[in-house]
């Protein structure tokens, strides 16, 4: 796995735990190089609208957490460093 | 010279299929994470009761409580026939004609709407921009590799117009629900009831409809944008037949009642379109697995359907010879095909 995030220890867990969703879900790779934590998954082609209901209700339920209409809005949406940057800010709300 | 394909020794799912291993008795990994049958069971008890109590809520409420993507195929009515009959809702039966259904599918819409006693209208998106879609499905790589295990491209392709169509519906004529007849292995796991927030879901889809015009060209994108609702926050997408017991033979016999009949021009797989065979040709070819073995393969593991009727169901390849006319109305050659 490619690491370009700047991640805290929790942040690296839910980092790694998200990606093993991706992986398995979405059925791609990061350990190939072509895909990074900070890569765009929209851009990338890894990421549909059924794609982004099924990682919104994984996060939701792993981390117990619930998405706020701006963070829809937001570019973080579309990496894995950004969604954890996300996760940590409603862990904190 | 083609080489053997292994398959699991309990489902369907070929050695091609992405992500797949298998272990020391020859099951795949599809297999191992599935749940066990109580608790497939126990999930699907669990549907049914959300999805009876969603259809307390909107009943009466609107004047359609729902809208019934209706294909015209044996699954989408049998659904249809299950709001009328188990759920006592009133649906609005629509129908996207991609250009590619079946005169047959077409005749059926007709006579299971009145046998029902619902309303029913017919949605024919332009034919120049739904042929470019599919010429472009079929050679491009536009959806996603998640997509790819579930549909052929033109499948997805037109699913995502189907859908999006769908639920831009029920936020013009204020219906909260929108029922498909999607079984398991056609679309994700927690498709069974998706509540999806109409302010959410248009921004992401922003992003992914980017995609698609990136493919299929700006005109497109009336096809695939939600318009803003004044009184909806949300709509709820559900497909029953993820939940209630299914059996294609079952399905067959209920619906033979309401006077439905097999089309004879839509393949093995399909039961209202005739682009279905072509799409599983191309992906045949670009993915080495038939499009349909996901969905037969949670059948088969779910003791749906027989195993036998499944590998029948994918070993035959469409010959074509036999698609000559369907790559004639998309003048697409074979040659185009092969890239």
């Amino acid at each position: 796995m490619t690491t370009n995030s700047q991640t805290n220890g929790n942040g690296t867990a839910k980092a790694q735990a998200l990606a093993r969703f991706i992986e398995e879900t979405f059925l791609v790779s990061f350990s190939d190089g072509k895909l990074s934590l900070d890569s765009d998954l929209f851009e990338a082609g890894v990421l549909d609208s059924f794609g982004v209901v099924e990682l919104v209700s994984f996060i939701e339920g792993a981390f117990g957490v619930t998405l706020e209409t701006e963070d829809f809005l937001s570019q973080q949406l579309a990496s894995v460093s950004g969604l954890v940057e996300i996760i940590e800010e409603r862990s904190r709300a | 010279m083609t080489r053997e394909i292994r398959r699991c020794t309990r489902c369907v799912l070929p050695d091609t299929f992405p992500a797949i291993s298998f272990d020391a008795e020859g099951v795949c990994s599809y297999c191992r994470k599935a749940p066990p049958a109580p608790e497939f069971a126990r999930i699907r008890a669990e549907l049914r009761g959300r999805i009876a109590r969603v259809f307390e809520e909107v009943r009466g409420r609107s004047e359609y409580d729902c809208i019934v993507a209706y294909s015209g195929g044996k699954d989408s009515t049998y659904v249809l026939s299950l709001m009328v009959r188990e759920y006592k809702v009133r649906p609005l039966a629509v129908t996207v004609d991609n250009t590619f259904l079946s005169p047959q599918a077409v005749a059926n819409c007709r006579t299971v709407s009145d046998a029902l006693g619902v309303d029913h209208m017919f949605f024919r998106p332009s034919a120049s921009f739904l042929g470019n879609m599919y010429r472009t499905s079929l050679t491009g790589d536009v959806h996603v590799p998640a997509a790819v295990t579930r549909a052929s491209a033109v499948c997805n392709s037109c699913i995502n117009v189907i859908n999006t169509f769908m639920v831009k519906l029920a936020v013009r004529w204020d219906i909260a629900v929108v029922v498909g007849g999607y079984i398991g292995g056609q679309v994700p796991k927690d498709a069974a009831i998706m509540k999806l927030d109409l302010g959410v879901l248009s921004r992401t889809r922003q992003r992914s409809t980017e995609r698609y015009l990136r493919f299929f060209g700006e005109d497109g994108a009336r096809f695939f944008s939600l318009p803003e609702s004044a009184t909806l926050s949300e709509v709820t997408v559900i497909n029953p037949l993820l939940a209630v017991p299914y059996g294609e033979e079952m399905v067959l016999e209920k619906i033979a009642g309401l006077g439905w009949k097999m089309p004879p021009d839509t393949g093995r797989n399909s039961s209202n379109c005739r682009l279905n065979d072509l799409g599983i040709l191309q992906h045949e070819r670009r993915y080495g697995f038939n499009p349909y073995v996901n969905e037969l393969a949670e059948l088969v593991r779910h003791g749906l359907m027989d195993r036998e009727v499944a590998l029948r169901k994918v070993a035959e390849v469409p010959r074509p010879a036999d698609l000559r006319d369907v790559m004639a109305q998309l003048a697409i050659s074979e040659a185009d095909l092969k890239g």
